[in-house]
């Protein structure tokens, strides 16, 4: 019986070395002096009076160290004893049948467990990749600002993107102030399964989803415009006044945010019940933020997937800073600093693009040539800042006069073109008629000593034929506005066939 | 002889209890899809949050030029003791096996059992069964296989401009 103490005496001793060194080490060394108290005992008196020391011991250790081979040792010796016929061997085979069942199956269950983390693991870093992959490929292909919005948002939260139920852009104004600009995904969770399933009957991809911007601007309408109405200011906003100050990623929950933060009134309005801020920063500065939430399927937000989101978002905000960029700087090329229509060069390259669309699809184009009249006489009695307020008049009612298709162009000094696609001489000539009646309404200071009692225009008009040159075009309109000088003035002549108001 | 019986008995059900558990499977998710008015060959699912083991497109000769018959899935299981089915793998089987995809059972979604689950019409457990009938449905397999092979062969050219300047 005293191999039996020993054993349990060396169990407890290894217990508490392991309680107090723990490590593989001290589990082997364990292990191995139990195992040899054990064996020992045996020998010296019997397997029938040690075998239960024996088994509790090693079945200890294997628990200890997790090994199921040792379990099985334990199963295998509580077998032998079974067929030898010793009546306390039932104990020893139960015992280590169960610590057998028990250290096996928890081995299994931890080595699945170990197994789906890194199944896990390798889904959130392989979707990653290709999302980053898909969506620098797709902003290289554009400097439209909208488009690249709708690219970020839909990478957000398409399936094949990061699949976040919604998210939403707001773009800085400069002074810490931040207007919802666009938005993509349900307003209720209801909403978002009929979408949802929709979307799973289309089997629509990330390219598919990134080239129906239409369709999912009219889907998302209605959140689109509950968005364009928000507005914050980081001075009402200690979460925003944080974000902007750090430059680092926050994770909302109602609970987090004080009743006055201008977000929580967001967070109420959208039904928001956890979401993550990200900050848009692009050459170190803050150009806006986006916000993703999981308003379907209430999946938890982690702060994993925050760090997940911002190599994304960087991005996004470095493809957005440049196309913003690029806006500003075609502005400047093509726009008129004075009247804000477009220039000349702008006019150039407009027409050879519309002649060019006629050649192929023969629809009708009409140019309208405007000229101020006794401009001169204008800027000398009243001055050329007065003169320089009706350019920018007139740009303006030429403006409401050009429609969709149409550009209003400053051809320079006096002189304005305004471009109409799609019009006909004859509905050029009631543009025509319409923009001298706006004229007349012109009120400037200065507008009533003009020798027609009011500010008015010579208007020459042509329309594109077939062979025609973008310049033969232009031609003719100017000829048609020469002869309406030559007529008198204040009145607009169309090429081919003249007509006098 | 009782004892080798019970060996013998323990030993057959550890090596049939994946064929077992598949035919009730199939005999209970079948009678879950029929009380629902549900059939699985009919239902949407999506291929969103399967994980790919190659970059897509795929240029690499072994996976490009494989034809679309070598796409091959497998189930995977999980559990030792009481089985579950975890993922299909979907394989090139030509010369040598190379593993192109995965779909595993918790990321698999289909919008109408999902939709179900929300509105409280399923239990977890049957949501999860039928789920699982879902994924190893033959139709399902071979969509996974088209899909990968698609993602595999496609476009990384993408115009959003529509041939217009961006």
């Amino acid at each position: 019986m005293w191999t039996a103490a020993v054993s349990i005496f060396v169990i407890l001793c290894g217990g508490a070395a392991l309680f107090l060194f723990p490590g593989r080490l001290a589990g082997w060394m364990f292990t191995a002096a139990v195992m040899t108290a054990s064996v020992f005992g045996m020998v010296l008196e019997g397997a029938d009076a040690s075998g239960p020391a024996f088994t509790a011991a090693v079945a200890a250790a294997a628990v200890f160290l997790n090994l199921i081979s040792l379990s099985a040792v334990v199963l295998g010796v509580s077998v032998l004893f079974l067929y030898f016929g010793q009546p306390i061997a039932w104990i020893a085979a139960v015992t280590g049948a169960a610590f057998f069942i028990y250290t096996g199956a928890w081995m299994i269950r931890s080595r699945e467990k170990k197994e789906t983390d890194w199944m896990d693991f390798y889904h959130h870093q392989s979707k990653n990749l290709h999302v980053l992959r898909e969506i620098s490929l797709v902003m290289q292909s554009t400097l439209e600002p909208t488009r690249l919005s709708h690219i970020f948002l839909t990478s957000l939260t398409a399936g094949y993107g990061l699949g976040y139920n919604r998210a939403m852009l707001f773009i800085h104004k400069g002074n810490g102030e931040f207007y919802g600009k666009a938005a993509i995904g349900p307003l209720t969770a209801e909403q978002g399964y009929d979408v949802w399933e929709n979307v799973a009957v289309q089997k629509w991809t990330l390219r598919d989803f990134i080239l129906q911007q239409k369709e999912a601007e009219s889907n998302d309408s209605e959140l689109n415009s509950l968005l364009q109405t928000m507005h914050f200011s980081n001075k009402d906003s200690s979460i925003l006044y944080q974000m902007v100050a750090d430059r680092e990623p926050l994770l909302l929950h109602p609970s987090s945010l004080e009743a006055q933060d201008q977000l929580s009134g967001w967070m109420a309005s959208f039904s928001i019940s956890e979401a993550a801020v990200l900050p848009l920063t692009a050459n170190d500065k803050i150009i806006g933020f986006a916000a993703v939430d999981n308003i379907v399927d209430n999946r938890p937000i982690t702060y994993e997937d925050l760090d997940q989101l911002m190599p994304l978002v960087n991005q996004a905000a470095m493809a957005m800073e440049n196309a913003y960029l690029y806006e500003m700087t075609k502005s400047m090329a093509w726009k008129d600093g004075l009247t804000g229509l477009y220039n000349k060069r702008y006019l150039e390259q407009q027409l050879a693009h519309v002649v060019d669309s006629f050649s192929r699809n023969n629809k009708e184009v009409s140019v309208l040539l405007l000229d101020i009249d006794y401009f001169k006489q204008f800027n000398d009695t009243n001055g050329h800042l007065l003169g320089d307020e009706v350019l920018k008049a007139l740009a303006e009612v030429l403006q409401n006069l050009s429609g969709e298709s149409g550009s209003a162009c400053r051809f320079g000094g006096e002189e304005f073109v305004l471009l109409l696609p799609g019009a006909s001489l004859e509905e050029a000539g009631q543009t025509a008629e319409q923009i001298m009646e706006d004229v007349k309404k012109i009120e400037t200071a200065g507008a009533a000593s003009q020798p027609f009692g009011h500010i008015s225009v010579s208007i020459g008009g042509a329309e594109l034929r077939r062979g025609m040159t973008a310049e033969a075009l232009l031609h003719e309109a100017d000829q048609a506005a020469y002869e309406a000088k030559r007529n008198g003035r204040n009145q607009m002549v169309l090429h081919e066939r003249e007509m006098y108001v | 002889m009782t004892w080798t019986g019970i060996l013998l008995g323990t030993a057959l059900l550890l090596l049939l209890q994946r064929p077992l558990y598949l035919a009730f499977l199939m005999i209970y998710g079948s009678i879950l899809f029929k009380r629902k008015g549900k059939k699985p060959d009919n239902l949407v699912f999506s291929f969103e949050e399967m994980t790919y083991f190659v970059t897509l497109p795929n240029r690499s000769p072994h996976v490009e030029k494989a034809h679309s018959e070598s796409y091959k899935s497998r189930t995977s299981w999980s559990g030792a003791l009481s089985p579950s089915i975890n993922a299909v793998f979907i394989s090139i089987c030509e010369k040598e096996e190379v593993r192109v995809a995965m779909m595993t059972h918790s990321r698999f979604k289909v919008p109408v059992l999902e939709r179900m689950r929300f509105d409280g019409d399923v239990s977890e457990r049957e949501f999860d069964m039928m789920k699982s009938c879902m994924l190893i449905n033959r139709h399902t397999r071979s969509a996974f296989e088209t899909e990968v092979y698609r993602q595999i062969h496609r476009e990384d050219f993408i115009d959003v401009n529509n041939g217009k300047e961006g």
